[in-house]
């Protein structure tokens, strides 16, 4: 397990449904590893002291998104993208490797399903989601979405769930519930928070994950995990007052 | 090493497919290339998606991993593959940094940004300005200016690294994976409508990637760009979409199925 005696993590994060965060917020839990959480504001004004388009924060990440980290542990060294931020807290807590991979063939192996979650299942849902929300692209051009638009992501995220299926199928048939080799990994954990996102689409069809039973018994297992239901509760955003 | 490495590159003339033969010519590394029909959905046959189940290029096999060299390795992603290849076959560092080092974390956090953020906002507007086959306007502005955004990301961190590390790479103070995964979309900056004129320190950069050692000849792997020789002729690469536009609306209806 991770090594006594560390300083808390900064963690630059924000609220659900924003998904990249929950990503670090399970890996830190898992390992046990203490930290602190800077909420940010998710605005493009550079002059928001709280924004993440801030100086003080683009400094810090220069794309100037959520998450990041800051390990004071480390010369207060800064690491951004959620699946480079897996790979640090791991390579370095994680040093029995319980989440990680041993050998370089079972790094390679996680790296690619992380590396297909955050080019694929991350972008084309977020595509989807913004296309399918009033605010996206009704309200700034007051038309309705083509519908070409709409069915290239919805087709693009049915095709990557329908591949991350047959392939957790795959891995059941070899006896394994998860992603690579026989045991939760950081791959896993980069899978599971967009897998949740698309309960938070204003056109959510409960039926969607029905096409992909092997993402669903997969998902029931993830969410299951008490470092997960400790993130989903600590990153619920606390209902507004009236 | 000591074993030749026995490496299988199933490949294309894209942007994603150039950055793993421009790391393995760089690296020296002999490698056997299989192009892959993405004209004739090659990339979804059984033979290909047992070895890449996303069916997309690039994929690697490594016939002799190092520590299972019996099982062959098949990876996906370029991501993955880069950082497969540098683990592997670069003890020396030449695109890369020594593991654990600042510059060996800033490397993977730019290639992530690269595979996660500029790979997919550039495809996007390649495929509204080129294939979609309908002009949506709206779909072209936001992608667009999505990868015009990433480029100007690039373009304040080339200054950082210029200015303040006197280096002209991404990270550190030499050519890296960094660099090569960027390259790869830089390359077909203008296909998507970003003209490179706009950041300077980026087209700057591009040439300096131009003329690295073993670029030339990793970037006409498998074959050489037919879209280099006429990139700004706007009738010309009219004419080329043709070409693409036609397996790429026919991959999105075998999606719809
Ligand atoms: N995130 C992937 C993207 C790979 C990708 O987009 N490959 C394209 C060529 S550049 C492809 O094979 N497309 C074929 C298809 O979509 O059918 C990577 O970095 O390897
Ligand atoms: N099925 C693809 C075909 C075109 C394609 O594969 N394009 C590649 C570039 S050659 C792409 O956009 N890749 C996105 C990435 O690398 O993230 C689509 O409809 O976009």
């Amino acid at each position: 397990m991770a090594p006594t005696n560390i300083k808390p993590i900064t963690v630059y994060g924000h609220y659900l449904p924003f998904p990249n965060p929950p990503k670090v917020f399970i890996l830190l839990k898992l390992l046990g590893i203490p930290y602190n959480h800077v909420m940010k504001v998710a605005s493009d004004d550079p002059t928001l002291e709280d924004g993440i388009k801030h100086p003080n924060f683009t400094s810090i990440n220069p794309n100037g998104r959520v998450p990041a980290i800051a390990d004071p542990n480390n010369n207060n060294f800064h690491v951004w993208e959620s699946g480079a931020i897996l790979q640090y807290l791991a390579e370095i807590y994680d040093t029995d490797h319980k989440f990680s991979g041993k050998t370089v063939e079972e790094r390679s192996m996680i790296n690619q399903w992380i590396a297909f979650q955050i080019s694929g299942q991350a972008p084309m849902s977020g595509q989807l989601i913004w296309f399918s929300v009033p605010q996206g692209h009704l309200l700034k051009y007051g038309e309705k979405t083509p519908d070409h638009v709409l069915l290239r992501f919805r087709n693009e995220v049915r095709r990557i769930y329908s591949v991350f299926n047959a392939h957790l199928e795959q891995q059941k048939a070899k006896g394994s519930d998860w992603i690579v080799g026989d045991r939760m990994t950081i791959a896993d954990i980069a899978w599971a928070p967009w897998t949740r996102t698309m309960i938070y689409m204003p056109t959510y069809d409960p039926t969607f994950y029905d096409e992909f039973p092997a993402v669903k018994a997969w998902f029931a297992k993830m969410e299951a995990i008490p470092a997960v239901q400790e993130t989903i509760a600590e990153l619920t955003a606390p209902a507004p007052k009236n | 090493m000591s074993n030749t490495p026995e490496l299988t590159l199933y490949t294309g003339q894209t942007p994603n497919g150039i950055k793993i033969s421009i790391a393995l010519s760089l690296l020296s590394l002999p490698y056997k290339t299989v192009p892959i029909s993405l004209s004739t959905h090659e990339q979804k046959s059984p033979w290909f998606t047992s070895i890449n189940p996303n069916g997309r290029i690039p994929a690697l096999t490594d016939h002799s991993p190092p520590s299972s060299p019996k099982t062959p390795l098949h990876i996906m992603e370029s991501g993955a593959i880069l950082l497969y290849l540098s683990e592997t076959y670069d003890p020396n560092h030449k695109i890369s940094f020594p593991k654990g080092s600042t510059e060996y974390w800033e490397t993977i956090q730019w290639v992530f940004w690269q595979n996660a953020g500029l790979g997919p906002m550039q495809g996007q507007s390649n495929h509204f300005i080129r294939y979609a086959g309908e002009d949506i306007k709206y779909a072209k502005e936001r992608y667009v200016n999505e990868t015009r955004r990433l480029y100007s990301i690039l373009e304040k961190r080339l200054e950082v690294q210029e200015v303040e590390g006197g280096s002209g790479w991404v990270v550190g103070d030499h050519v890296s994976i960094a660099d090569i995964t960027i390259f790869g979309w830089a390359v077909f900056a203008e296909w998507a409508g970003v003209d490179l004129k706009e950041f300077e320190r980026v087209r700057r950069w591009r040439e300096r990637m131009e003329g690295v050692e073993g670029v030339e000849e990793g970037r006409n792997v498998p074959e050489p760009s037919g879209l280099r020789a006429i990139m700004g002729d706007e009738r010309k690469m009219e004419e080329f979409a043709e070409g693409s536009k036609k397996w790429i609306l026919e991959g999105m209806k075998r999606d719809a199925k």
